[in-house]
């Protein structure tokens, strides 16, 4: 296909003067209508809005243009309108572009205008040769799926599935355990209100139920995730019940039942084996079991971080409750049917079949797999406590009397008919109880986070107990009380219901075999004063860790998570959006938080997932694609994409997958055979403005340094501008915007370099802050090659500079950019400068 | 003389099945040793064609002059952009010389 000469044409926005106030615009129009590609240049002074669609008539019938160049300041609105009346006229969107000459410091007017002049020449050319290049994009838009994909029945999990069937959007919920309600539903009383959470809990599912939208499946988990976000496939693995859809719930079984099993022994729940989780790990398995005297080992893996680690809990204190193996689900018992726990049952006992008025029992059910279709996936797999046994002072487990604050609500509950309550405890009969805070939590050899809600429980759990009895004596040891917002009334209430609070955490809880009463011996720092107290019982407020459901999850999705095992997400600007397109993360399982956190952490996520749960999804065509011919399959792209969107297709090519691709454009940084183009600022378009730079860097005196910055336009961009509506920026700097400082390809750096630009400077997020995870991390890496080769070419090193720059840094982007041109001053000018 | 790989930078192209240092070489010599780290097999048949040098995305790899042209400390090194290729030559007493070609790879 021959070549078409590109047909520009080019508005100068000259309203009130501000460009020709600053630059000779009658010289740029000349230079600019010599360029044979510009069909026409015409300088606009009044308001754009009223005669554009003229000039675009005339310029289309005469001229055939087909691609329009916008220079000088334009507002937003304006853009928009402009762009709109270029479309409606059949110019493609991105056969636009605008050029502020106030981002390349031209209308700075304390700068020799002459240095500007003959700059903004310079500059006119380099940003034609990019529109020249420009090509007609259209958006794409791929199939989705209405539904959403819920793992986790817990709170979390059922309010959202609760509002989005009320939406009108199906969902398909996927809890491990027998019945909904997770591990609210094991507890004895919310906050603030001190309402019953089961009451809670129902009012939100009873009207969901009943909902065709609405897609249960207990004792199941997911074991596998194809596909992309507006069409996941997920395998969904189900645990036999041995109790079909006919059972309801009269209770008949569990009266002839002959099995007693103790809370010790784990609900029921779906367990996938091990293969499944561990699909690259084979040998690990033994290993990690060997090692359970620690909660939390540390090891130090290869890259010298502390990576946490939790074993399988195992509690060694005394039962208190005990179940039959046929009892309803649980925690809550919705769906109605029973569940048997089969493992348990005697061999050839059919006696629950026997009795069933409905035949509901199968004891014979199999496990099965599913496939479930869905638009996007939200993680709310929860928390799990963590090992206060692990803390060997307190003896949880060795004495009697000492309860971890799960277990204590536990013990407040109301009686459940299903569940036996062992003699023992009774907190109407208790006289004295203590609670030592922080148990494990925020501790350099345990959890070095705070859970934020144990010190709130406690109170809660003292209220309570005061409700129960009022002549109950409470002993709270803490380090500090962290009741935070409107929590503090319940901490206020605790103390004026006569609780003493000790400032000091015990190291060690003896037991007095004679009396039959826990003691526990503190230093009071406030009244400085050794003082005992004498209990009954002792809660320990442990603290929250993601749950075995939550790191089961994260293997099997592969999802980033933090070394405490939480989902990482971008906490400040994204919460619910992990680093996996399409997944969404709520509640407990992205960071500790409490229930009415955790309901609006699952709204924010549900609500963020809307964009792949319509009819389709919508893709702008800015995606990177791979040019086949070029690309040599190193799979470096592959590799190090932040949100591994790039796969293989049948030709071994790399190919992103649309809907997970972020359009940071990484790949196209990484790519060391310059293979991977991103729509609308492909490697051309930056290297033909290179070029052109390079062949016109003579604006400046031949001593002084030209730089060319390539700046993150998240960051460093903005940064930049500032600085230079504010005239800080020496002329030496011609800018470059880039999606990602990652996306900057070390060709382009040398294409600089060897045609005489003298130094490359990259402004990229500071450390931890870009928005695409490690672009800057991948930049950096990347540089320190490229500058140890300049090294080995006898080049200055300090020819190319990297900074991370935050959006409202234009001083330090200032400072940054004059050191860099003062260091290029002192080596002189590049060698290969003509 | 056959091209030295610097195993500090050297990451395997990221433990694929063949990195690009292997596929570009004429005479299929470059190969991963078991740590991943890339290695010229047999040493003597290395043409200095210099193709593995200007592909190595990291840029481990460094082609020593044959001492028929240049000396002990004598380099040559290239560094590769988008549409050209840029020599920098430097004998043995430190004398620099810089070339730049465009190549003709079109999209």
């Amino acid at each position: 296909m021959a070549k078409q000469l590109p047909k520009i044409g080019i508005v100068f926005n000259d309203q009130g003067e501000r460009l020709s106030a600053a630059l000779d615009i009658e010289k740029m129009v000349a230079a600019a209508s010599k360029n044979k590609a510009v069909i026409r240049t015409d300088v606009f002074t009044s308001p754009l809005v009223d005669n554009f669609e003229a000039w675009i008539d005339s310029s289309l019938s005469e001229h055939g243009m087909d691609r329009v160049l916008f220079y000088g300041g334009f507002t937003e609105q304006q853009k928009n309108l402009l762009s709109r009346t270029l479309q409606k006229a059949g110019i493609n969107p991105y056969m636009v572009e605008w050029f502020d000459p106030l981002d390349q410091g031209l209308l700075n007017n304390k700068d020799d205008q002459a240095v500007r002049d003959k700059k903004a020449l310079s500059l006119l050319k380099t940003v034609l040769a990019r529109v020249k290049n420009l090509e007609p994009l259209e958006p794409e838009e791929l199939p989705a799926n209405e539904r959403t994909l819920i793992l986790g029945g817990g709170v979390t999990g059922l309010h959202t599935a609760a509002s989005l069937v009320k939406q009108g959007k199906p969902v398909t919920l996927v809890e491990k355990n027998s019945g909904l309600g997770g591990k609210v539903a094991q507890l004895a009383r919310f906050y603030p209100r001190m309402c019953d959470p089961h009451c809670g809990l129902e009012h939100v599912l009873f009207p969901v139920l009943e909902q065709e939208l609405f897609d249960l499946r207990t004792l199941a988990k997911v074991e596998k995730l194809d596909g992309s976000p507006g069409r996941f496939e997920a395998t969904v693995r189900h645990a036999p019940r041995y109790v079909n859809e006919q059972c309801d719930g009269c209770g008949k079984c569990e009266t002839v039942c002959p099995v007693d099993l103790n809370d010790l022994e784990p609900l029921p729940e779906c367990r996938l084996p091990a293969e499944v989780v561990e699909k690259d790990k084979t040998e690990g398995a033994e290993e990690s079991q060997a090692q359970d005297e620690h909660a939390v080992s540390e090891e130090a893996d290869a890259s010298g971080e502390h990576v946490f680690s939790y074993d399988t809990p195992i509690t060694r204190r005394e039962p208190m409750f005990t179940r039959k193996a046929i009892h309803p689900s649980m925690p809550m018992p919705h769906p109605v049917a029973y569940v048997i726990e089969r493992e348990h049952c005697p061999p050839q006992c059919r006696e629950c079949e026997k009795v069933c008025p409905n035949n509901a029992v199968e004891l014979d059910q199999k496990e099965k797999t599913e496939t479930v279709e869905a638009g996007a996936v939200l993680l709310a797999t929860g928390w799990d406590r963590y090992r206060t046994d692990k803390l060997d002072g307190y003896a949880y487990g060795l004495f009697p009397g000492v309860v971890d604050n799960l277990d204590m609500e536990q013990l407040l509950s109301p009686d459940n008919p299903h569940v036996k309550r062992l003699q023992g405890i009774s907190p109407a009969e208790l006289t004295s109880v203590g609670f030592i805070q922080c148990v494990g939590s925020r501790d350099e050899c345990n959890l070095p986070y705070c859970s934020s809600v144990c010190c709130t429980v406690t109170m809660k759990q003292i209220l309570e107990l005061k409700r129960i009895n009022p002549d109950v004596q409470c002993y709270v040891f803490y380090m500090d009380v962290r009741t935070s917002g409107f929590d503090e009334s319940l901490y206020r209430q605790a103390r004026e219901s006569g609780a003493v609070f000790i400032n000091e955490r015990p190291s060690l809880v003896r037991y007095d075999e004679s009396s039959k009463k826990l003691l526990v011996d503190a230093h009071d720092q406030i009244l400085d004063r050794k003082l005992r107290a004498e209990l009954d019982l002792l809660v320990l407020a442990g603290g929250m860790r993601p749950s075995d459901g939550s790191i089961e999850a994260g293997k099997i999705l592969r999802m980033p998570t933090d070394k405490f095992g939480f989902f990482e997400t971008h906490k400040q600007c994204y919460p619910a959006e992990s680093q996996r397109s399409g997944i969404f993360v709520g509640g407990c399982a992205r960071e500790p938080m409490n229930v009415s956190q955790s309901i609006e952490s699952g709204a924010k996520a549900a609500l963020e997932a809307q964009v792949f749960l319509g009819k389709s999804i919508h893709i702008e065509p800015t995606y990177p694609v791979v040019n086949d011919k070029k690309c040599d399959q190193c799979g470096r792209c592959v590799e190090e994409c932040p949100f591994e969107v790039l796969s293989y297709n049948e030709k071994e090519i790399p190919v992103p997958d649309l809907a997970k691709c972020r359009q940071c454009g990484n790949c196209m940084g990484i790519c060391p055979k310059v293979a991977v183009n991103l729509g609308h600022s492909n490697i051309k378009q930056y290297s033909s403005q290179i070029e052109v730079l390079g062949e016109n860097t003579a604006f400046l005196s031949k001593k002084e340094p030209v730089i060319l910055a390539f700046l993150c336009e998240n960051d460093a961009w903005l940064a930049a501008r500032e600085a230079q509506a504010q005239g800080l920026v020496p002329q030496n700097v011609v800018a470059m915007k880039v999606p990602c400082a990652g996306s900057v390809n070390n060709a382009l750096i040398a294409d600089a370099l060897s045609i005489g630009i003298d130094g490359v400077f990259v402004g990229a997020c500071p450390e931890d802050t870009c928005h695409y995870v490690k672009g800057n991390k991948l930049i950096q890496k990347r540089f320190d090659d490229l500058a140890e080769k300049l090294k080995s070419m006898s080049m200055d090193t300090e020819r190319v500079t990297i900074a991370g720059i935050g959006p409202r840094d234009a001083e330090l982007y200032v400072s940054s950019i004059s050191e860099c041109i003062e260091k290029l001053r002192e080596k002189g000018p590049n060698p290969f400068k003509m | 003389m056959p091209p030295r790989v610097d195993w500090e930078k050297c990451d395997g192209c990221k433990a694929q099945d063949e990195p690009l240092c292997e596929q570009v070489c004429p005479g299929n010599l470059m190969t991963l040793n078991k740590d991943n780290k890339a290695y010229c097999r047999p040493l003597r048949h290395c043409w200095d064609c210099m193709s593995c040098t200007k592909v190595c995305p990291v840029g481990a790899i460094e082609t020593r002059m044959p001492f028929q042209i240049g000396y002990h400390g004598a380099k040559l090194i290239p560094m590769v952009g988008t549409n050209s290729i840029t020599w920098t030559c430097e004998d043995i007493y430190g004398n620099v010389k810089r070339y730049r070609y465009k190549n003709r790879i079109e999209d």
